[in-house]
């Protein structure tokens, strides 16, 4: 089974990611992956571009997104269907809606409205969710948060995430989560949290943390990356990484194959238009556009009826009634 | 300068109208002089009669706390100018005494000659600057002698010197009360010449406080000029040094400052046995490699991957490889 990078942002995640969904298609593609999430923070800004592209590079993608959630911690969705996109989409609305700009924040209350058709990814930053749970012991916060998402998403649908970045303590951490893996018997997921395409990506990625922290490169310190690990990489590599925990590596073409969600045939539906008891909504325009055309026309001519037939049936054929009746 | 423009608005009307002295200016009658050309005129034509004057205000020049010397003939040796730079130091004492005030900062200024052996005509002069900083501010003139001849014993110069100049940052003597119980320095003085002494030994940028730098880069510090009162407050009481504090700090590591140089034998591209004048030993355990690279954007750019080890002995070592080389960055107690 191949690996697949189910946790990657794009530029799109506001200097959060250092490459475009473009370069991220061709370098997952370059790399043979079968198939790519892209997560861009609160929001499914990148989708679209990341969808043409990977499809255009014979790499099928994953649409997802990073949900911010009250409390600072960050909650990795992915979109298993047409629900799931749509409930994402509802939940993102909402968030962006009542929050000012750039300070969106999901609460943990309103994910099992929305939790049909997502998948979540469990990770270390869940650990320090304060609202998530109301003790304030962090060993406690992170045994319980998964009890929380199993509850929302169901069993099947949460999966623990585990990083490696060559990072000195990161592995205690993996430890902690494997723990809690075994214990709420959940899936392991690996993945590298990619923020760029190549190593390189990483000067772009620090460059634009200064930006977003007002600093600049001399003295932003640990503000910037520790290294260059976090790119795209191949499934020789995550497998190398991840020799003690090959079914962490399995499962993410498992869990790639569940989501089948595609932006492709997504289409576009338009809002129901309210219609009297008895109507559809064909039949309410066919009703309006008849009585429209008597007053326009004193007699109506075979010629103008003949046009409005077809005029009618082409919009009932493309299912453009609501649009009609609402403009 | 409105005011400047005015009167030589006025001034241009008075001739008009034929009026070309102050005798003149002052026969005038007041009001209706005023009536026609405002208060300024008012001004002027009370200053024609004497009824008023404009206060002069005094401005003195800056003080400037600085002796200099050119010498009639090239000298080579020190004694000329440690003669001199006492002498300089005596007068500057003297005048800064005089208005109560002591020195905090000597800058030292020496002119050098550089005749080119090729155009004798031509004398291409160089100059070589020092500032003292005086911890504690004093114009005692065989401290702050002192102190130049120690920084001029190992001053070394190919070239002769031609002049020589002193000028001292003056500044408002400290009056402290210092608490019974309280801890200060018992000589500051000493301190200071101590610390001069061991700038002119060792080069002041490797004497001072250490600072640790907000970087990813392990150990990395820069060195600060010494200061007593940073002394003081280095260590909040009840609050653990930040040096002391790691995020994941289990074991502490007795690091080799500088890291020990040793030679690491791999298997698999892993360390298998290390080598040093500190370690050695077959590796049992290790975790790693812990990847760290940093200040990619300057000449400065940095990387190394960092090891966790255990020996056959039992001892936990840190060690790291950069740019091909393997050092021993410690020990875990």
């Amino acid at each position: 089974m191949s690996y697949c990078e189910l946790h990657c942002c794009s530029a799109f995640s506001f200097l959060r990611g250092g490459s475009f969904p473009e370069q991220l298609a061709e370098v997952a593609a370059e790399l043979e992956m079968p198939a790519m999430a892209l997560l861009d923070r609160n929001g499914v800004y990148g989708a679209q571009r990341f969808s043409v592209a990977a499809r255009e590079h014979g790499v099928r993608p994953i649409v997802g997104a990073e949900l911010s959630m009250e409390g600072g911690s960050i909650l990795p969705v992915l979109v298993e269907n047409r629900t799931g996109y749509k409930n994402l989409c509802e939940l993102l609305t909402q968030a962006h809606l009542r929050s000012e700009k750039g300070k969106c924040a999901v609460h943990w209350d309103e994910l099992p409205e929305f939790a049909e058709g997502l998948v979540v990814l469990f990770n270390a930053s869940l650990a320090n969710c304060r609202a998530s749970v109301s003790d304030a012991n962090p060993s406690r916060r992170f045994t319980e948060t998964p009890h929380k998402l199993i509850d929302v998403f169901g069993r099947g649908n949460v999966f623990v995430e585990l990083q490696r970045h060559f990072i000195r303590g990161e592995e205690r951490i993996n430890r902690q989560l494997i723990d809690i893996a075994l214990a709420h018997r959940l899936p392991l997921l690996a993945t590298n949290a990619a923020q760029y395409a190549k190593p390189y990506g990483r000067e772009v990625l620090d460059v634009f943390t200064c930006i977003r922290e007002h600093t600049h490169l001399d003295i932003a310190g640990k503000l910037l990356t520790q290294n260059a690990e976090r790119h795209l990489k191949s499934e020789r590599q995550m497998r190398a990484i991840f020799a003690d925990l090959p079914e962490a590596i399995e499962n993410t073409s498992r869990l790639a194959e569940r989501l089948t969600f595609s932006l492709e045939n997504l289409g576009y539906e338009f809002p129901e238009y309210p219609v009297p008891a008895g109507h559809t909504m064909d039949s309410f325009l066919r009703t309006i556009v008849w009585f429209g055309a008597q007053q326009r026309y004193a007699a109506i001519s075979r010629k103008v009826k003949r046009q409005i037939e077809e005029e009618l049936a082409l919009i009932s054929k493309l299912g453009f009634p609501g649009y009609f009746l609402i403009v | 300068m409105e005011g400047q423009m005015q009167v030589q608005e006025i001034m241009a009307i008075l001739h008009k109208w034929g009026i070309h002295t102050l005798g003149q200016l002052a026969a005038l009658d007041k009001e209706q002089l005023g009536a026609r050309l405002g208060p300024e005129a008012l001004r002027m034509w009370e200053r024609a009669n004497g009824q008023s004057n404009r206060v002069l205000k005094l401005i003195r020049p800056p003080e400037s706390f600085e002796e200099s010397f050119e010498f009639e003939h090239e000298i080579a040796t020190a004694e000329p100018l440690l003669f001199m730079l006492r002498r300089f130091l005596e007068q500057l004492a003297v005048r800064l005494s005089a208005i109560y005030l002591v020195a905090k900062e000597l800058t030292l200024r020496i002119t050098f000659s550089n005749s080119r052996q090729d155009e004798p005509a031509v004398a291409e002069k160089q100059g070589y600057e020092r500032v003292f900083k005086i911890p504690q501010p004093t114009n005692d003139v065989d401290l702050l002698f002192r102190m130049l001849q120690t920084h001029l014993e190992n001053f070394r110069s190919e070239d002769p010197i031609v002049a020589v100049a002193l000028s001292a940052e003056p500044i408002k003597p400290a009056r402290e009360q210092f608490g019974l119980f309280e801890t200060t320095l018992r000589n500051p003085q000493q301190l200071s010449e101590t610390l001069a002494r061991l700038t002119a030994l060792l080069g002041s940028d490797r004497i001072g406080t250490p600072i640790l730098e907000e970087t990813h880069r392990p150990d990395a510090f820069r060195m600060e000029a010494f200061s007593w009162a940073a002394v003081e407050s280095a260590v909040p009481s009840g609050e653990t040094p930040h040096a002391l504090r790691t995020a994941h700090a289990t074991a502490a590591l007795r690091r080799f400052r500088p890291a020990v140089t040793a030679s690491i034998l791999r298997d698999e591209n892993k360390p298998a046995h290390v080598c040093s004048a500190e370690i050695q030993g077959k590796i049992v355990e290790k975790r790693g490699p812990y990847l760290l690279s940093g200040t990619w954007w300057s000449e400065k750019s940095w990387a190394r991957a960092e090891w966790d080890v255990q020996l056959g002995a039992g001892e936990l070592v840190r060690c790291h490889e950069s740019e091909g080389i393997w050092k021993v960055d410690g020990v875990y107690d």
